[in-house]
């Protein structure tokens, strides 16, 4: 007798949250493990940029680097982080920069297509950490969703629209109201975790339920 | 003999406590000593933020979940001090003075008040807090007192404080060895990888 897909595997889990700014290098670290840490349990993952600038304004926190010493043992345990994970890591130059188009070119691309949007996330991360170029501009971020096969007037009017601006706005409340306060940041089952360094967290309570 | 690893924890800090547990079993693995170095955390900031550092309150309230999570895996008792911080200055001079002739002293009494404030949720705020606390090694009441007021504690943890300025301190627990700094106790593992040898992965002389 047949059965619904679903039924093999039971219904469709609820997925990770994902919280995270395209100028964060810890999430940029975290991007390239998350998926396949939730895969392995059976979850999808939402991937959800965020304005951490707005989110550091409402709390008052100042980025890392701008504490005298916290930057370079930052640069140094990235480097060292990327080093141990196999993963391609250049410190920006001109470090941080806005990525307000690109967060909004996420949500844009999401509306269209999920996978294409993550394709992009990762695209932008790559560029940014794992090449140094400067991802900043709305031409930069079209010239990357383009080639990926986007359309890029479309893409370059779809950044620009109010729904678009909107949606930006409206995700990075939403951070706030659940307490997100850093990148990148995960919820598993509402369960919060801050920081790449707590993935392996986030996998053993994927594995064991919480503890 | 092989370099320590110099291990600057701080009393009011519970993943100091996590790390403290921790520390010797990774150095004892690879054969090396651990310099215990006690410091007020609040101090050695001070030089480099006169101004503090802003700390949200939803980043607090993650910090009290995160650690009684990271203790709950650990299966280290947790439990948080009445007050904070939950330690004075004496606490951290007790340590160097009664290490003066017996250096492991440091990471034994250390271990001590660890235990009493983040394992037994106690306020050390007072000699006397600090005298219980070091029952456990038939200490009299009269002999902390007297290791609390001792200058040459006081001048060990004024050096200690100095060393991990110098050595770039920005938090705790801070771990140094062969000049390579460790912030976390979430860096034990890396701090384990370095030890044994891949050095070529974590510095990137590969």
């Amino acid at each position: 007798m047949k059965t619904s897909e679903n039924n093999c595997r039971g219904p469709m889990r609820p997925p990770i949250e994902f919280y995270f700014d395209f100028a964060s290098p810890y999430a940029y670290l975290a991007s390239h493990r998350i998926d396949t840490i939730a895969a392995k349990h059976g979850r999808p993952v939402a991937w959800r940029p965020f304005m951490l600038g707005i989110v550091f304004k409402t709390t008052g926190a100042q980025p890392l680097v701008t504490y005298p010493l916290k930057g370079p043992y930052a640069a140094r345990d990235l480097a060292r982080s990327a080093r141990l994970s196999g993963v391609p890591f250049v410190f920006p130059p001109g470090f941080p920069h806005a990525t307000l188009a690109a967060a909004r070119g996420f949500y844009w691309l999401e509306g269209k297509d999920e996978v294409l949007a993550r394709r992009f996330a990762k695209a932008v991360f790559n560029a940014y950490f794992g090449e140094g170029r400067d991802v900043s501009g709305a031409e930069a971020v079209a010239a990357i969703a383009a080639a990926l096969g986007v359309d890029r007037t479309a893409f370059e009017a779809g950044i620009q629209s109010p729904a678009i601006k909107e949606r930006l706005k409206s995700e990075t409340e939403g951070a706030l109201a659940k307490g997100i306060f850093g990148s990148p940041f995960f919820l598993v089952d509402g369960e919060p975790f801050w920081g790449a360094d707590r993935l392996d967290q986030v996998e053993r309570w994927l594995a064991n339920g919480g503890w | 003999m092989p370099q320590p690893i110099v291990f600057y924890s701080a009393f009011g800090s519970p993943f100091s406590y996590v790390a403290a547990q921790m520390i010797e079993d990774v150095a004892a693995k690879h054969g090396r000593p651990v310099l215990w170095r006690p410091v007020r955390l609040s101090v050695v900031l001070k030089r480099h933020y006169p101004n503090g550092i802003a700390i949200p309150p939803d980043k607090l309230t993650y910090w009290h979940r995160d650690i009684a999570r990271v203790c709950a895996l650990r299966g280290l008792p947790f439990q948080r001090p009445p007050v904070i911080p939950p330690e004075c200055a004496e606490a951290y001079h007790v340590c160097y003075a009664f290490g003066r002739h017996d250096p492991t002293m440091v990471r034994q009494v250390a271990l001590a008040l660890f235990q009493a404030i983040w394992g037994q949720g106690q306020a050390l705020t007072t000699v006397e807090a600090i005298a219980s606390a070091l029952a456990r090694f038939q200490l009299s009441r009269a002999q902390v007192l007297q290791a609390a007021s001792d200058l040459y504690g006081q001048a060990e943890h004024e050096a200690a404080i100095q060393a991990a300025h110098d050595s770039g301190m920005i938090g705790s627990p801070w771990m140094v060895v062969d000049g390579e700094p460790f912030w976390g106790h979430d860096r034990l593992d890396y701090l384990d990888r370095w030890l044994a040898g891949n050095t070529e992965v974590v510095r990137g002389r590969g």
